[in-house]
């Protein structure tokens, strides 16, 4: 509208009388304002949200002189099922929909392109710039994996991210009990010769999925060649891409993980199971969307109702831990019906038999499904190629393997597609670096319990670590871009620069390799990841680990793990996206079944179900909602979801606080509504960065706080 | 005892008629229908006090073919409705019902059948004339599994009821030319769309879809034949623009009735994106006819480029409303004078308004105008769906141009600007002329706008939207520059620009007046002149209605001569 | 609520004829219809919020017990249906489109009902005739037909022949026009002869 102003100057007269529909502004939305006395009803954000993010959360209402874009019955737009993609923003024409952060800042200037890290997708976004300094950022209309579309995190999050006022900036040691600002020398002699009083076995490190390959590389590489240590793993715990290798992986089976985001929408049929694919990737789900619009049958297993729910052919809202018995009866209707077929693979008659003795009474009874609707469902998944999609939800409680198993054989019978779906932002990469780099390392797990039992006596962090309040050592280094717990008790803190401030690549959910680069100076005295390991390292003498540019790691990461050997850091200059390498034969084999006996983890004093909800709403230990208030009114992590009916029993009203007591610990929140959940769970969005866990699911019970 | 479909001659019903004589009695009660029976069918005697007076020469009427409001018709679709109970397949199918369905489906291919009609000369009755039978070879040349016609018979133009009429009283001639058309078209479903107003339609069609569905004139293999059709009924929901036939898609899609860009056109990607044909209720009721007689027979009927019938609905200010069907190139002298027995009252005819919101008006002096297709636009009206709203000397053309501008402001869907918006600003312009506060510039500005609106809407309905301006300032301007100038409404409807006055030579003191003022704006006593306050009077009207017509006591004033009494009566004031 | 959905089937198509039930159902479609409409068509509340406020069938708030329905149409207008409006307006005090305080009137408008003909110069007369009773008077019998067979295209025929042979005995036939137009003027005329007169003041 600006520029139209500065263009047009010379309209200055009109000839008729102009008429002010005098609508309210809305101002009670988050991220953006929408005043619609400036809208001209193209229709643009309409069709966008209907036709493109599958939302329809706006639409025309009335008609004539009085038809206006509005939600149901006026409704604010967090209520009718807006996820603040800011799709529609973009499309506006006439600054009726504004961003509000940007609203009275300048023009931009200039403009970088940069690799959204808030979750597995990798979106390519544009950083709109003024005098070096981000305005805000929107979806790259190049990017190979967003094509122009970015959600509520991509669009909204990133400039207050970088800018939090949590950002560590200086390099600080711990003098006299206090942590005091120092420079960068003094920082990495103090922590060097501190590192060097301890054995190889005694330090542990936790690496983080968020930040670059080049990082993660040299921190492995840190561990075996400077410090001597195998306790070297990630801290958000098991990936389903990691369960999934696993599993496979002890039967001998190769399974795949490159894919194509196109190949979704190829599918006939997509089953996703046990992720709410609308708000965990969304740009996935729009990919899902474009199939179901020409056709695609979709079918949806989970115990929550996921959103988007209205475009499933069937929604199969199975109890929690019955998803094995689903896609074991499922594989045996298929059986049934595809007796023509006379291929005959690797382990088909032992599952033949296995199967023999699920009963359809005892699949209903265990999952809660009538029995036509199990059928139907097995009948969409005869109709055609399909493809399994899967996330967190089938590998939160002990029977990961039983799950695993089951669809993997399911989608063997189906000649189907399977696709496991990480969370954070490089856990690809990061996956394939330490299943690559041949070295044994000790799991995340192992080593929580080596610190706690005192065999590790230093620890080193880069990024957030679930139970922190009761991992005590005597030498902690936290390098982190943001305080956190754990910064405030550390000996030493590294002040890291974000992705905006750094070079380096990500490798997406797809297997992308992906390269970023700096948009902005690094704020304060921050430096990337990777120098700041490589300067440590110096300080043993290794020369090797003297690098100029993340690129020159790169070089040496590409020739130490082949499956990199393909990247090239002009992929994203028009050349074809470069992927992980990987075998393409997938071993076509079926597993046993791998029966796991259920154990109830609910009881009379905990009778409720504790989940997460599987949302990446964090950046390294930067908790999105404690910065972004347009986060805590869609995303709250301190809702507690309850199914209505179980409010009601325990007279809790929505809003109403409330004390989530578990067997390891407890948490405060507020009671939320939604019928989404199924009765006997809560649902919460971030509890694990607070309460340490081997489980995710968690037996509790809900008091009614103060 | 036969409940039949509409005689067409509204302004006398109820009507009975007795056949096999055809007496034609009018306005009859509840109280003669036992006298009906006893004398007319017993006694064979007729009853005077029920037969229709010419109002002309004064003479009574027995037979129905012999009243004058049927006599100059030529009720070719129509004319079965007197004899059918709508309710009943059997007096369809008595009057040769479904017989051209048989003929199409054993002895023609569906070639055959479009070249019929291609050669009968039908244009399409819903308004813009195009060509039926050509309409249709575009539908049955693209090629797809699915095909989709609609019979559009969402009847939106006020004033305007002939398919109403049709769908209620001989439901099976609009069925039976969509099972031909389908079999013409291939398609293989077919939907009415009905407006949600017309009640008894939607109960008669529904009904009538149910029995021909019984008896095999629907569904799978139609007759015997290898052909299957069926049609579904669509109630409207109270939407003008939905008669537009993109919008009526998306409406029977279950959508927002928005009219879309075309092409493609319908025959192209209509329902659903499948070839889908539209015809209005009354093309539809003509195909048996031609494909009965023949297409030479019904190409006689009419003029060289519009061919056949066309029912028009007659009402306004005019002594005989009804539906009347005429033959193509009739005068609208005949219509108005011969069939419609003149104006109400004796007054003066002042235009005709055909065509609904989407046509104009056409001056007193073109009543010699033949109507068809080509020559109605020529006068810068149309066809459209058949309304004929006849206007006498007490129609403000310039309120009747607001009514209609405020019935398409009401009615545009929003989608594009110019009808959206233009048609408020047009609707203000003038309300703000009928109001009296018009500027000189005001007519080109209507001019202006009007033309603006035409070239950017995307739909019917905004292309046609300121035709009711353009036509009554190409004929009436004199009107508009009363009300601008002289701030005048020399057909006294304009309130704010009327005073009504008691003239106190003629006022008898009657109270009658005073009594029916709804806010007691007239004083007076018994035998004394009545005076109208005029801060209170609010121009309902009440007065006038019942001021006796041999007294005539209250009269309206415009213009001057209104400021002169507005005048005098201050004075009048300020002495006391 | 439950049991007109589970009637109908779950395709956008039937979204406007499962509003019509609704509104005859309940008068008004109500936030919860709403709901429960979205989760059985699988539409977004938004989209059937859009729909619903398109078309003037639906409202949004429950109609008084009389609805009295003003036709605007053209020949209305010009015999002087805008001076009937203003006198419902005062008499009631409401606009088109609202319910009286008492819940017992609605007063709306509609372009036209299609009844163009009995339009007269009397008020009073209009207004009843416009009440709902017009539309609760048109009533029918069923239909007349007691046996219905399937036929053929030589069964055509034959049966023409046979309806009329069994109508040969019939000499006289009583037509009576069923149009609408003739149905309102008999209530309109069974009105005025109860002497039911409504006047905006009364």
């Amino acid at each position: 509208m600006r520029r139209v102003q500065i263009h047009y100057p010379q309209i200055d007269k009109i000839d008729f009388p102009s008429v002010y529909r005098d609508y309210e502004v809305r101002r009670d939305d988050p991220f953006f304002d929408r005043n619609y006395n400036l809208c001209i009803l193209c229709g643009r954000c309409v069709r966008v949200c209907h036709e493109i993010r599958g939302a329809s959360t706006v639409t025309f209402v009335f008609r004539g002189s009085h038809a206006v874009v509005g939600t149901v019955l006026d409704r604010p737009l967090q209520e009718v099922g807006c996820q603040f993609c800011g799709a529609c923003v973009d499309v506006c024409p006439t600054g009726a929909l504004t961003e509000r952060a940007i609203k009275y800042e300048p023009l931009p200037d200039d403009q970088a392109k940069t690799i959204c890290p808030l979750c597995s997708m990798g979106c390519e976004l544009d950083v709109m710039l003024n005098k070096g300094r981000i305005l805000s950022t929107r979806p790259s209309k190049e990017g190979a994996v967003n094509l122009g579309q970015a959600c509520v995190k991509g669009r909204f999050a990133i400039k207050d991210t970088v800018y939090s006022s949590q950002r560590i900036l200086k390099p600080m040691i711990r003098r006299r009990k206090e942590l005091e600002e120092v420079s960068w020398d003094e920082a990495l002699d103090f922590v060097a010769q501190r590192l060097k009083s301890y054995k190889g076995k005694e330090i542990g490190l936790i690496q983080s999925p968020q930040i670059s390959c080049e990082g993660n590389f040299l921190v492995e590489r840190f561990a075996r060649e400077v410090v001597k240590s195998q306790n070297v793993d990630f801290s958000t715990g098991i990936s389903p891409l990691e369960a999934f290798y696993e599993t496979a992986h002890k039967d001998k089976v190769k399974p795949r993980f490159n894919f194509k985001r196109e190949e979704i929408s190829e599918a006939d049929v997509i089953l996703l199971a046990g992720l709410n694919l609308a708000v965990s990737h969304p740009i996935l789900w729009l990919e899902v969307l474009k199939a179901v619009r020409k056709g695609t049958k979709l079918i949806m297993v989970s115990p929550d109702e996921p959103l988007g729910g209205r475009h499933t052919t069937v929604c199969l809202r199975v109890k929690p831990g019955s998803e094995a018995s689903l896609f074991n009866y499922l594989s045996k209707r298929l059986l049934k019906d595809e007796q023509a077929d006379g291929r005959v693979l690797e382990g088909q008659e032992f599952f033949t038999t296995d199967l023999a003795k699920l009963t359809a009474a005892k699949v209903v009874e265990s999952t809660g499904i009538d029995e036509n609707t199990l059928n139907y469902a097995a009948r969409l998944l005869s109709e055609g190629k399909s493809c399994f999609i899967f996330g967190m939800g089938l590998i939160q409680d002990s029977r990961i393997e039983q799950n695993l198993a089951a669809l993997w054989n399911l989608a063997l019978l189906n000649k189907g597609r399977i696709i496991p779906l990480g969370l954070e932002t490089n856990s690809r990469g990061l996956f394939e670096i330490k299943r690559k780099s041949g070295q044994k390392t000790k799991p995340f797990d192992q080593i929580v319990q080596e610190v706690k039992g005192g065999q590790i006596k230093a620890l080193y962090l880069f990024g957030p670590v679930p139970g922190n309040k009761k991992l005590k050592t005597e030498f902690l280094v936290v390098q982190d871009s943001y305080l956190n717990k754990m910064s405030e008790r550390a000996d030493a803190v590294f002040p890291a620069a974000t992705f905006a401030e750094s070079d380096g690549m990500f490798v997406n959910v797809e297997g992308r390799m992906q390269s970023f680069h700096r948009v902005i100076e690094p704020l304060g005295d921050a430096k990337p990841d990777w120098w700041i390991v490589s300067q440590l390292a110096l300080r043993w003498g290794k020369k090797d680990f003297l690098y100029k540019k993340s690129s020159d790691i790169l070089r040496e990461l590409k020739k130490a793990i082949p499956a990199f050997s393909k990247v090239s850091t002009s992929a994203q200059k028009g050349g074809l996206p470069r992927f992980i390498q990987e075998s393409d034969k997938e071993k076509e084999k079926f597993m046993p079944l791998k029966y796991q006996e259920r154990t109830e983890l609910t009881s009379k004093t905990y009778p409720f179900l504790l989940g997460s909800e599987y949302n990446l709403d964090y950046y390294r230990s930067l908790i999105l909602s404690d910065e972004i208030k347009g986060f805590e009114i869609i995303r709250n992590p301190r809702w507690f979801k309850l199914n209505p009916k179980d409010a009601k029993r325990l007279d809790l009203e929505d809003g109403d606080e409330v004390e989530v007591v578990s067997p390891v610990g407890k948490i405060k929140g507020i009671i939320r509504n939604t019928d989404s959940v199924p009765e006997g769970m809560v649902r919460s969005c971030l509890f694990w960065i607070e309460e340490p866990s081997s489980s995710p699911l968690l037996p509790v019970k809900i008091k009614r706080g103060k | 005892m036969r409940t039949t479909g509409c005689h067409g001659f509204c302004e006398r019903g109820p009507i009975t008629v007795i056949q096999p004589d055809g007496i034609f009695y009018q306005r009859v009660k509840l109280e003669d229908v036992a006298e009906v029976v006893t004398e007319t069918i017993r006694n064979k005697k007729i009853i005077d006090r029920l037969l229709y007076i010419d109002p002309r020469t004064g003479k009574k009427i027995i037979k129905e073919k012999e009243v004058p409001f049927y006599k100059k018709q030529k009720r070719i679709i129509f004319g079965n409705n007197g004899f059918i109970d709508p309710t009943d397949i059997e007096d369809y199918i008595a009057l040769d019902g479904y017989k051209a369905l048989a003929k199409v489906l054993f002895d023609m291919t569906a070639d055959e059948v479009i070249a019929e009609v291609k050669d009968s000369g039908l244009r399409g009755r819903g308004g813009a004339g195009f060509l039926a039978g050509l309409k249709w070879e575009i539908c049955r040349n693209v090629s797809s599994d699915v095909k989709y016609i609609i019979c559009n018979a969402d009847e939106g133009d006020p004033g305007a009821y002939m398919d109403r009429s049709l769908l209620e009283g001989n439901p099976h001639s609009v069925i039976e030319g969509m099972i031909i058309g389908a079999y013409a078209i291939g398609a293989s479903e077919g939907y009415i769309y009905v407006r949600m107003e017309y009640p008894l339609a939607v109960k008669n069609i529904t009904l009538a879809l149910e029995q021909a569905r019984e008896m095999g004139f629907l569904g799978d293999s139609i007759l015997g034949s290898e052909f299957s059709f069926d049609i579904h009924v669509f109630k409207g929901a109270g939407a003008f623009v939905s008669g537009e036939e993109t919008s009526m898609m998306a409406s029977i899609e279950g959508r927002r009735a928005f009219p879309r860009q075309r092409p493609p056109f319908p025959a192209q990607e209509g329902l659903w994106g499948k070839p889908t044909n539209i015809n209005n209720v009354e093309t539809w009721a003509n195909i048996p006819l031609i494909l009965n007689k023949g297409a030479d027979w019904y190409s006689h009927i009419g003029t060289r480029k519009s061919k056949g019938t066309k029912i028009f609905s007659l009402v306004g200010k005019i002594n005989n409303t009804g539906l009347v069907e005429v033959p193509m190139g009739i005068s609208l002298r005949e219509i108005i004078y011969e069939i419609g027995g003149g104006i109400k009252d004796g007054k003066k005819f002042k235009a005709v308004q055909t065509g609904g919101p989407s046509g104009g008006c056409i001056p007193a002096d073109m009543l010699d105008l033949t109507i068809d297709f080509d020559t109605l636009t020529k006068a810068g009206s149309m066809m459209g769906s058949g309304g004929m709203i006849v206007m006498d000397e007490d129609t403000c053309m310039v309120d009747v141009a607001r009514y209609f501008l405020e019935f398409t402001q009401e009615e545009s869907c929003g989608k594009c600007v110019p009808c959206r918006v233009g048609t408020r600003q047009l609707v203000e312009i003038l309300t703000r002329i009928t109001k009296g506060r018009g500027e000189e510039r005001d007519i080109q500005k209507l001019q202006d706008l009007a033309k603006t609106i035409k070239a950017g809407s995307l739909c019917g309905l905004g292309q046609t939207a300121p035709n009711p301006v353009l036509t009554t300032l190409r004929y009436f301007e004199n009107e508009y520059e009363a009300h601008i100038n002289q701030k005048s409404c020399p057909a006294l409807v304009c309130k704010d620009l009327i005073i009504y006055h008691i003239d106190p030579k003629k006022c008898v003191g009657c109270l009658l007046c005073l009594k029916n003022c709804p806010v007691d704006a007239i004083s007076g006593e018994r035998k004394q002149v009545h005076v109208i306050d005029q801060d209170l009077c609010i121009k309902c009207g009440a007065c006038l209605d019942v001021c006796p017509p041999k007294v005539s006591a209250v009269v309206r004033y415009t213009g001057k001569k209104k400021e002169r009494v507005l005048k005098n009566v201050q004075s009048k004031r300020a002495k006391k | 609520m439950k049991k007109l959905l589970t009637e109908s089937e779950a395709n956008q198509r039937d979204l406007i004829h499962i509003l019509h039930k609704v509104q005859a159902e309940m008068g008004y479609i109500s936030p919860e219809a709403i709901a429960a409409i979205s989760k059985h068509l699988k539409i977004s509340e938004n989209e059937i919020y859009g729909v619903l406020t398109f078309y003037k069938a639906f409202s949004l708030k429950p109609r008084g017990e009389h609805l009295v329905t003003i036709c605007m149409g053209t020949a209305c207008h010009v015999r002087g249906a805008p001076r009937i409006l203003d006198e419902f307006k005062r008499g009631l005090c409401i606009e088109p489109g609202e319910t009286s305080e008492d819940n017992l009137f609605t007063l709306e408008t509609v372009n036209c009902v299609g009844a163009s003909w009995t339009v007269e110069d009397q008020r009073c007369g209009q207004a009843d005739r416009r009440n709902k009773e017009k539309f609760k008077g048109i009533k029918r019998e069923g239909n007349s037909i007691k046996k219905m067979e399937k036929i053929n295209a030589t069964r055509l025929e034959e049966l023409k022949a046979e309806i009329l042979d069994s109508r040969k005995d019939q000499k006289t036939c009583i037509t009576v026009c069923g149009g609408t137009g003739c149905h309102a003027s008999d209530v309109f005329r069974l009105q005025m002869l109860s002497g039911m007169r409504l006047r905006g003041r009364s």
